[in-house]
């Protein structure tokens, strides 16, 4: 019972991150900046969800796959981000 | 509720897709809206394929996963089907004309 | 109504409304850059709806093919318009089309509506399957009935999916050669940084999950088209990366790779009437064995397929080869 609270309450923080990542998308006003609200949802929301959920799972195999989606996640958003960015660099335009 | 909920949106998507092919004239537009119907038929056999009383039905779940691979190769085809026409005539849209 | 079934009717309508939305913004939008990523995002939602309305297979398949390979396509198609207009064109202006607006938007309106009206009458007693052919999916010896219907009851429509596959390169070629358009991606000059690192780690893991899904097909979600759309990616990312080089021979290995698939199925189609009265029957024993071997040759060909389809070259060349000489695409 106790571990379903540790669940409610660490996806409930990850959605939150979701929010404010997705708030910050849409009113932050350039390429930079938005990145960085995405990287907050991206990294922390998805790995308190994943966090929640291997508590709610508690098998290994489980425990494992979560946290592998959790790792995948991180690496491509690193490198979309990185590409974004690059290519607003290269682009040289507003938004 | 959920079959009829999907049955709304199904045909409201293929309402979409279908004004989108009416209105838009440029070619890449058009050929998405010509997606977003067939997305739409594919929802609307699996939504009768979910309600099936005994679990879903497998035989139109194989049609739509078939024709999601049918799509994307008539959209690849499509895509250099506009290449080959914006190559020919340096116009976006087949109703352009000479007016400019 | 209990709260579970309250919160899942609730996230069937924000499903249904994003659905919608993302619709009317990809088709009626400004800029094809945003229309292309609003369609794209749309597929991803497809693919929630699909697995939320019990098809996990779909949900795989949308995911990698309707938003992943048609998102690529549709993304290069962007880079193809800006690249090849005229340059006193307008940039990828909408005419005023033949049918006005007003009379259009009643008009799709009453499709829909209509459409939705008479598949929603559709009697749900028993639904459009036989009964005696979910029994035989039921006895069937691949235990994932969408497989059975794919290689088996339904052999034909997947064949000549193939074919239609196969078709669609051959056509792009064809008009691709004719008006000597090149291959949309050209080798870049310098490769990206954090790319080849990405693709290292990302190789193993798309390989490994790719030929997974082709071995789960058979009793859980997953099959040939799932596990080549995912192979196929992987080959869009080669691509990316630079380290596929197109080339304009058409190369052996390609060629192969392009037809094996629908090559192997007409040859078993052929062969099962030596022991069956039609085509395209299993055969008694080693039906199992046979099925892996064509759905690996259906894998190889749908990926490789899609990923020339992407690029629009003839063949492609794998450079820096450590482990394919020659070419993996």
């Amino acid at each position: 019972m106790l571990t379903d609270w540790w669940t409610i309450a660490l996806v409930t923080v990850g959605c939150a991150f979701f929010l404010a990542g997705t708030v910050g998308l849409l009113r932050f006003p350039d390429v930079h900046t938005r990145l960085h609200a995405l990287t907050k949802a991206d990294n922390v929301g998805l790995g308190l969800i994943c966090l929640g959920l291997m508590i709610h799972d508690g098998t290994l195999p489980g425990i494992l796959r979560l946290g592998f989606i959790w790792i995948l996640a991180i690496f491509a958003a690193t490198v979309s981000a990185f590409l974004i960015a690059r290519w607003h660099e290269s682009a040289g335009t507003e938004d | 509720m959920t079959g009829w909920l999907f049955s709304v949106t199904a045909g409201l998507l293929f309402a979409i897709g279908l004004y989108g092919v009416l209105i838009r004239t440029e070619l890449v537009r058009r050929l998405l809206a010509a997606n977003v119907m067939a997305t739409a038929v594919f929802l609307f056999l699996i939504v009768v394929a979910a309600e099936t009383p005994d679990g879903p039905d497998p035989v139109p779940q194989a049609m739509v996963l078939t024709g999601i691979v049918i799509a994307v190769s008539l959209t690849a085809f499509a895509l250099a089907l506009i290449r080959h026409f914006r190559a020919v005539t340096g116009e976006s849209d087949p109703e352009g004309g000479d007016d400019d | 109504m209990p709260v579970s079934d309250l919160l899942a009717s609730g996230f069937d309508v924000l499903l249904c409304i994003g659905l919608l939305w993302l619709a009317w913004q990809a088709i009626t939008g400004t800029g094809l850059f945003r229309s292309v990523v609003m369609f794209m995002v749309f597929g991803l939602m497809m693919a929630v709806t699909w697995a939320r309305l019990g098809s996990p297979d779909l949900a795989l398949a949308e995911a990698a093919i309707g938003a992943g390979i048609t998102g690529a396509l549709l993304l290069n198609a962007c880079r193809a318009a800006v690249s090849e207009m005229r340059s006193d064109e307008q940039p990828l202006r909408d005419r005023p089309s033949g049918v006005p607006k007003w009379l259009a938007l009643p008009l799709s309106l009453a499709a829909g509506v209509g459409l939705a009206w008479l598949m929603h009458s559709i009697p749900r007693d028993g639904g459009p399957t036989p009964e005696a052919a979910i029994k035989a999916a039921e006895t069937h010896f691949l235990d994932n009935p969408i497989t059975s219907v794919l290689l088996d009851f339904r052999a034909i429509d997947t064949l000549l999916e193939m074919a239609v596959l196969l078709l669609a390169l051959v056509g792009a070629r064809v008009l691709l050669d004719q008006r000597r358009l090149p291959a949309l991606y050209p080798v870049p000059d310098h490769p990206m940084p954090m790319l080849p690192s990405l693709l290292a780690m990302i190789t193993p893991v798309l390989l490994l999950t790719g030929l997974y899904l082709f071995w789960a097909g058979s009793h859980a979600p997953g099959g040939a088209f799932q596990a080549g759309a995912l192979l196929g990616a992987l080959g869009v990312m080669y691509q990316l990366a630079g380290r596929f080089t197109p080339t304009h021979e058409p190369g052996t290995v390609n060629a192969l790779l392009i037809t094996v698939g629908l090559g192997l199925f007409s040859l078993f189609a052929c062969l099962s009437l030596l022991w069956a009265p039609a085509p395209l029957s299993h055969p008694e024993q080693g039906a199992y064995a046979l099925v892996l071997l064509i759905e690996f040759a259906l894998m190889l060909s749908i990926a490789a397929t899609l990923v020339l389809l992407f690029v629009g070259s003839r063949s492609l060349q794998l450079r820096r080869s450590t482990n394919h000489p020659g070419g993996r695409q």
